[in-house]
């Protein structure tokens, strides 16, 4: 019986010694979510993961300018397919283009959200910046969502699990997020950084992009406000020299520059503008054909001829923005008349030449192999720049009555470029409704090729059929239609983007569909 | 303090044993014909005293004084009991049990009598598998079990895929072996000389005694232990010759030449220069370059058995050594098995079974090889099958050496066979532990407790490595190796209590077991791309000259474990009714706290109708029904499956360039959507049966049929983009399916007589019928998944013939193409005047079989045994996709059945070196029967009567000597993947073998 009882007991100790494994195991070859987002490093980490995106083909690489030049009356393609159909109207359901702004700026707030979230749930001190940063990005993404696809996107504002199905926003409700995320963000951000940190968002970001929201809803008022302290901060200013913003690495010394994409010169294909041939017009493959996926329409190359510079000679700025018979650089070594002589792709006349790569690969092309050797460009784009900023200020101004102060700020966007005074120029002061339409030419001269284009004509009302009227250029005395491709716009239908299919079918949620789609 | 403890309770067991007064007693042992039976056990009951008869028949005994009754066994007759009756001789008859009714049947946690069993239990007959020349196991099974089906094919070392009723899920369909109480993740790749006994557990009520991983059906391994009686040394070898038992039906030059050229006439093309001249009088056989025609395949066992009443020790040491059909590919396994059993106390026994073994695979890279179109694992074969004719094996105006095209000669970018045999090389290690310790002590003699610890662990490398060089056109291949090191241990720890009472007529037993499962693999890996010049013999990591970026590597750690409580109730009453209740809660480390727990419990019961009173029948022995209704589980997952990783990498990765010097900084980002709800798929699952004994059991007659469901099965589902992780999508638990089925089995013996004969049939037929998909079909190549049909229908263009009248040329006809006589005529399903495959694709076959059977007969006279073995399946399609690749290409062969149109002359589409041709479609015109009838063994024994030794065999026999078949391709058991069942890639064919061996035992 003692034996037993000893054996009984050696059975529950091998009972309860062999009890041991653990039913809770965690991945031990990377960070989990959990064990994840408890240091400031984890947090600077997450938000340099967001702000990584901006720098993919399917954004800032190259697809979202492509889009919106498109889109615009700037721009034309030599492409088919779908390029084509997006730049003529003509798209179907399922067009790349249409589906691809939708998921590529639900992935930049959802990694902004993380940062978000677990920011507001973390206890950590100095990660309220690291928080706002995130919040600038996410509102950035929801003004490009919304008006791209209106107002009744998928209402996201926290992080999204496998089975989350949101629900459709209300009329207004995403302006009030974009408005209320960036009034949050703006005092939590710095006004710059070290020079080791240039290129995160600022507080003179997240205003800009306050006030471009305001001004998308036509709130002139507000916008004005917030614009005139971005100009009186004192913090901006224009470079002498307009084409250094698009030809050089920026730097701290840029402070024209107010929140910009930086890629890496001739790094990886991920951190480089690898896209760079979306931009302009690329040699191929063999020397024999170009690239053609963004061409300059003919009414932004008439739009600089409409006015001299004070030396009667051309619009400087042209030269630095387009690639035409009216230009005088070379692309890659080679004139335009030798490219209209050995291509076929220039047909409607121009290409943009803005972000041109131009340095990077006339090396390469000249290194006698016939073959053009494909390098990863590394220009930083801008994507909020001071004059933008100077102009938008001008427009509000007109639009809340102040046309005489408004003039002032043209100005000093013209004179950096060594065009006259409007005042000169008209010979007298423009009334609001002249100032106006004067604003529209300023904006196309100054910023082309740099896709805000899209976003004016929607501010403006003008995205419509009306893009296709005439226009009549003094300088050569020549009529023709501002951008015919704008016949096609189907009523009630292009102003959005339809919602992809796949998502609706998804989430139901989000139904209806946008009209005419 | 234990050790000492033991040892003297052990030292005062055998002290108070040797107080005890002996008696001996001796006899003879004979069966129902009155011939002596050698080696019978004789235990004195309730104790482990016993002894085994000689080769005489004779048996001697010493018995404590006490005793009253022996216990006289032997396989294949009815144990007796006898009572001593202070007698001094005893002799025995023992009478023949053929229905083994009373046999004991390992189930899993414990064991049954064969009469008592009510689940869907298959008691695998392991001798006439033995007759098998496969290496392993699995692929023995083939034909031999209803409800199993095996794919086997030829690669050496490979285990074909095991099904048991059927693919039931989208990701793992394999079932759950167990070797000696040790549940093994994957196949098991044991010597299957070691094994004793195998039972498949089918159904639900009998699998769920291993609930979440029973799904799929359970393999119950037994391994061989010592006898008791005199140590035998017994030495088993088996040498045999392998070949492909036919090749593909391919062209030679001259009929390549005329369809090639008429393909490249037809679109237009100029004619490539070695077709339109032969003069050069090339006709490369490039299967009969690859394969090799008598590769060697050897197997050695030597065993040693033995034992006493207290101890006994089976010991086996294996060598097989299987060169493939394919030169350059070997398998090779050295093994050693040691398994034992020790009576510590009266009470208390301890035992341990290990084997440790070492497998090498040779010449998997020259399967693999890149290069060539689809499919895996068939990189040689298929390039073999699908090369031009018109280019010579070796060329020495080439770069290399090896012949290849060029655009202009023969535009063909596959890559030499032959180059690939002779540039690409590969091995694979394996060393395997697999064993266990454990202790069974008899608390009372009603209650058992048994400690079971055991582990099975593998430790891997592999490395593979290829020349540089240039064997296709235009390109040059790059140097190339890679390593890979895994190291995987699992350990086991099983608590049990089984206890067993009677009262009377009421028979039950109770057994409760705690149990847990820890899975560790650890894996590092490193791929170096270029970096071995040609003249550079050293392929070793450490010689490389390849750029920092050109090397890649990869390592990870896993860890997963179960911790299980599992239960099981059996009672029966007088042998008529039987009940047995089985429950298992299973904890797995794979999924979320909230799902982490799944129990599945089963009932089953049976009538013994032949036991009954009012039961009267000389012709049936035994009639049994039999119904059971079980939950079980299934989870194709991986570890961690559900928990969010965050992504962090540095260049080219989600970093970002701050500051005007590009500062490179690390980001970090939710690494893909995960979903945190993921659960078991489960199997609910009725089962009835019966078992029927006619004749004295001469006849067994087995039929199960089921009906089963299957819930919450894994199946990837898309999430929105709003989640913010682009077009993604994540698994989760939704599908349905129905399955249902029966199997019958039927055996009929006849044991007496000069002519003994033993005939085994099987035949069982399974439907799988999916009734719920979340997000609508889901597609495979060539094949579609849709709701009320199987998983991996054949769907293409349905096949109309060609055009060969000119007043037909306008019919339906493939968008954006004008038809010419001689060119493809497809079915317009949608009736809207164009062919297209987005509308117009229907359902043209099911992959599969409608009947699957097996057919075993063997007979004996006198010292010849005489053994063959039939096994087959009928009704299943197949899409012979490597038939549609050659005859839809310019840039491949042809099959020698193609009959193009060319001049008017010809029944199949007319070729086209165009690209776009409607030809090329894939379409009905390849669906075929793939049903065939196999002979599958056939072997002849001849015991040499020469009594020095105990025993000497020699045999002759063959493996897959004939095929009967339609089907066009290779082999109609090929390799595939779950959407795409019947789509056949090709593979590594079945081999014929050719062998012979003998066997001594002293």
């Amino acid at each position: 019986m003692k034996i037993l009882n000893f054996k009984i007991k050696m059975i529950c100790l091998i009972i309860i010694f062999s009890s041991c494994v653990n039913l809770e195991q965690i991945n031990p070859n990377q960070p989990t979510e959990d064990s994840f987002w408890k240091t400031r490093e984890d947090f600077y980490s997450g938000l340099i993961g967001a702000y990584d995106y901006l720098q993919s083909g399917e954004m800032y690489a190259g697809q979202i300018q492509q889009t919106f030049n498109l889109l615009s009356d700037e721009g034309f393609t030599g492409e088919l397919g779908e390029t084509l159909n997006l730049a003529t109207f003509t798209s179907d359901l399922d067009n790349e283009f249409h589906e691809s702004l939708w998921y590529n700026f639900y992935i930049l707030i959802a990694r902004s959200y993380e940062v978000i979230e677990r920011g507001n749930n973390s206890t950590l001190n100095g990660i309220d910046g690291l928080i706002a940063e995130a919040k600038f990005l996410v509102a950035f993404s929801y003004y490009h969502l919304i008006n791209v696809y209106g107002d009744g996107v998928a209402y996201v504002d926290r992080i999204q699990g496998a089975n989350d199905r949101p629900r459709k926003a209300e009329s207004g409700e995403i302006w009030v997020l974009i408005e209320t995320l960036l009034d949050d963000a703006i005092p939590l951000l710095p006004t710059s950084y070290p020079s080791s940190e240039f290129g995160r968002v600022t507080r003179g970001a997240a205003q800009s992009l306050l006030a471009k929201a305001y001004l998308q809803q036509r709130n002139y008022i507000s916008a004005e406000q917030i614009l005139k302290s971005i100009v009186e901060s004192g913090l901006y200013g224009l470079n002498e020299d307009y084409e250094s913003n698009f030809t050089e690495e920026l730097t701290t010394g840029n402070k024209e520059v107010i929140f910009q994409v930086n890629f890496l010169e001739n790094g990886p294909q991920e951190e480089s503008d690898n896209a760079w041939y979306f931009r302009i017009n690329t040699p191929g493959p063999s020397n024999i054909g170009i690239w053609a996926d963004q061409l300059a329409s003919e009414f932004a190359i008439r739009s600089y001829l409409v006015e001299a510079d004070k030396d009667g000679n051309l619009d400087p700025r042209m030269n630095v923005s387009l690639f035409t018979e009216y230009t005088d650089q070379t692309l890659y070594g080679q004139t335009w008349a030798w490219w209209i002589t050995n291509t076929t792709e220039i047909v409607t006349g121009a290409s943009f030449y803005k972000f041109n790569e131009n340095d990077a690969v006339y090396n390469e092309i000249n290194n006698g192999s016939g073959y053009v050797q494909w390098k990863n460009g590394g220009r930083d784009m801008i994507l909020i720049r001071y004059s933008d900023i100077l102009l938008l200020l001008a427009e509000a101004l007109n639009e809340n009555g102040n046309t005489s102060e408004a003039h002032s700020y043209v100005n000093i966007v013209r004179n950096r470029s060594n065009m006259n005074n409007l005042e000169i120029t008209a010979g007298r002061e423009l009334n609001q409704e002249e100032f106006r339409q004067q604003i529209k030419h300023e904006r196309l001269v100054e910023l082309c090729g740099e896709y805000l284009r899209f976003f004016d004509l929607k501010r403006w009302g003008e995205y419509g059929p009306q893009v296709a009227a005439d226009f009549t250029i003094p300088a050569v005395s020549t009529t023709i239609k501002r951008d015919s491709i704008f016949e096609n716009f189907r009523v009630n239908k292009d102003e959005l983007f339809p919602i992809p299919l796949d998502e609706l079918d998804i989430n139901p949620n989000l139904l209806p569909q946008n009209p005419g789609w | 303090m234990t050790k000492h403890l033991k040892l003297f309770i052990g030292i005062f067991l055998i002290i108070s044993f040797q107080v005890h007064a002996q008696i001996t007693i001796k006899g003879n042992i004979v069966d129902d014909q009155n011939e002596s039976v050698i080696g019978a056990t004789i235990i004195v009951k309730g104790t482990t005293i016993g002894t085994v008869t000689d080769i005489r028949g004779d048996y001697s005994i010493s018995v404590p004084e006490n005793s009253e009754t022996l216990i006289v066994s032997f396989i294949g007759y009815k144990s007796k009991e006898i009572l001593i009756s202070n007698r001094a001789i005893i002799d025995i008859k023992l009478e023949i049990d053929i229905a083994e009714l009373e046999s004991i049947v390992v189930t899993g946690y414990g064991s049954q009598r064969k009469q008592d069993i009510t689940g869907a239990v298959a008691i695998v007959n392991t001798n006439e598998i033995s007759k098998s020349q496969y290496t392993n196991v699995t692929d023995r099974l083939q034909g031999r079990v209803p409800g199993v089906s095996v794919k086997t094919n030829g690669e050496p070392g490979s285990m074909g895929d095991v099904t048991i009723r059927g693919v039931s899920f989208f990701g793992d369909n394999n079932p759950l072996y167990v070797i000696d109480g040790i549940p093994t993740e994957d196949s098991p790749n044991i010597n299957p000389a070691d094994i004793e006994t195998i039972q498949v557990l089918k159904d639900a009520s009998s699998s769920a005694i291993y609930g979440s991983r029973a799904a799929n059906g359970v393999v119950v391994i037994t391994t061989k232990k010592g006898r008791i009686g005199k140590p035998t040394i017994s030495f088993n070898s088996n040498i045999g010759l392998q070949q492909i038992p036919n090749k593909m039906n391919v062209v030679n030059t001259s009929e390549f030449a005329r369809i090639h050229n008429a393909a490249y006439d037809n679109a237009g093309y100029p004619r490539r220069t070695w077709s339109n001249d032969l003069s050069r009088g090339i006709d490369t056989d490039w299967q009969a370059e690859i394969f090799n025609e008598a590769a060697f395949l050897q197997d050695y066992n030597l065993s040693i058995s033995g034992g006493n009443d207290k101890s006994k020790v089976y010991f086996n040491l294996n060598n097989t050594k299987q060169e493939g059909t394919i030169e350059g590919t070997i398998f090779e396994r050295l093994g050693a098995r040691i398994n034992s059993e020790f009576d510590l106390t009266k009470r208390i026994k301890i035992g341990q079974n290990l084997s440790v073994s070492t497998t090498n695979q040779s010449g998997q890279q020259i399967l693999n090889a890149q290069g060539v179109l689809g499919g895996s694992g068939n990189g040689v074969i298929n390039t073999a099958i699908m090369m031009f004719p018109t280019i010579p094996v070796y060329d020495p105006t080439r770069l290399s050496g090896y012949g290849h095209g060029t655009i202009e000669d023969a535009e063909i970018y596959l890559y030499n066979p032959v180059g690939i045999r002779e540039m690409y090389s590969s091995k694979e290690d394996h060393t395997r532990i697999l064993g266990n310790i454990f202790v069974n002590v008899n608390l009372t003699s009603d209650l058992e407790y048994r400690f079971n610890f055991g582990t099975d662990s593998d430790f891997g490398f592999s490395k593979s490595h290829q020349r540089t060089g240039q064997i296709t056109t235009e390109l040059v291949h790059l140097s190339g190796l890679s390593e890979y090191n895994s190291k995987s241990t699992m350990l086991l720890f099983e608590n049990r209590l089984t206890y067993k009472k009677k009262f009377g007529n009421h028979d039950f037993s109770v057994m409760a077991s705690q149990t847990e499962q820890e899975f560790k693999i650890h894996q590092s890996g490193i791929s170096i791309v270029g970096g071995f010049a040609s003249a550079n013999p050293f392929f070793q990591i450490s010689a490389t000259t390849a750029a920092p970026t050109d090397i890649t590597t990869s390592g990870d750690e896993l860890t997963s474990t179960i911790s299980s409580l599992l239960g099981r109730f059996t009672y029966n009453y007088d042998g008529k009714y039987l009940f047995t209740a089985n429950v298992r809660s299973d904890g797995s480390s794979k999924f979320p706290k909230n799902n982490r727990w799944g129990t599945f419990p089963s009932i089953s019961l049976g009538w013994n109708i032949s036991k009954e009173s009012f039961f009267q029948s000389s012709i049936v022995n035994d009639l049994k029904l039999r119904v059971g209704y079980g939950v079980v589980g299934n989870a194709s997952i991986d570890d961690y499956a559900y928990q969010s990783l965050i992504f962090s990498r540095s260049i080219g990765g989600n970093n970002y360039n701050l500051g005007y010097d590009d500062r490179s900084i690390i980001g970090a980002t939710r690494a893909g959507i995960v979903n945190n709800d993921l659960k078991w798929e489960t199997l609910k699952e009725t089962n009835i049966g019966m078992d029927l004994s006619l004749m004295d059991g001469s006849i067994e007659i087995i039929g199960d049929i089921y009906f089963s469901e299957l819930e919450d099965l894994l199946v990837d589902a898309p999430v929105p983009g709003s989640a913010g992780e682009g077009q993604s999508s994540t698994i989760i638990n939704a599908a349905t399916m129905d399955r249902s089925g029966w199997e019958f089995s039927f055996r009929y013996r006849k044991l007496d007589g000069n002519l003994k004969f033993d005939i085994t049939a099987n035949v069982f037929q399974n439907k799988n019928e999916v009734t719920y998909l979340p997000l609508g079909d889901l597609y495979g190549l060539h094949s579609i998944t849709s709701v009320g049909q199987p998983i991996g229908q054949i769907y293409a263009l349905d096949y109309l013939g060609v055009y060969t009248d000119e007043s037909e040329l306008g019919d339906n006809t493939v968008v954006g193409q004008t038809p010419e006589l001689g060119d493809a005529k497809y079915r317009d399903i949608s009736d809207d005047g164009d062919i297209s495959e987005g509308q117009d694709r229907m359902i043209l076959g099911d992959p599969n079989p409608k009947l699957q059977y097996g057919l075993n007969f063997s007979a004996y006279w006198k010292d010849f045994e005489f053994t063959i073995f039939f096994q087959g399946m009928n009704g299943a399609d197949a899409f012979n996709a490597i038939k549609y690749n050659m005859n839809t290409s310019a840039q491949t062969s042809y099959t020698g059945d193609y009959d193009p149109f060319i001049d008017g002359i010809g029944t199949d589409p007319r070729p086209t070196a165009d690209f776009g041709s409607p030809n090329n479609i894939a379409s009905g015109l390849f669906v075929e029967d793939a049903s065939y009838l196999r002979l599958k063994n056939i072997r002849i024994d001849y015991q040499i009567p020469w009594r020095r030794i105990n025993n000497l065999g020699v045999f002759i026999g063959g493996q897959n000597l004939l095929t009967f078949t339609k089907y066009s391709g290779m082999d109609p058991e090929f390799d595939s993947n779950i959407l795409a069942p019947g789509v056949d890639w090709g593979g590594f064919p079945n081999i014929r073998i050719f062998n012979s061996g003998f066997n001594i035992t002293f």
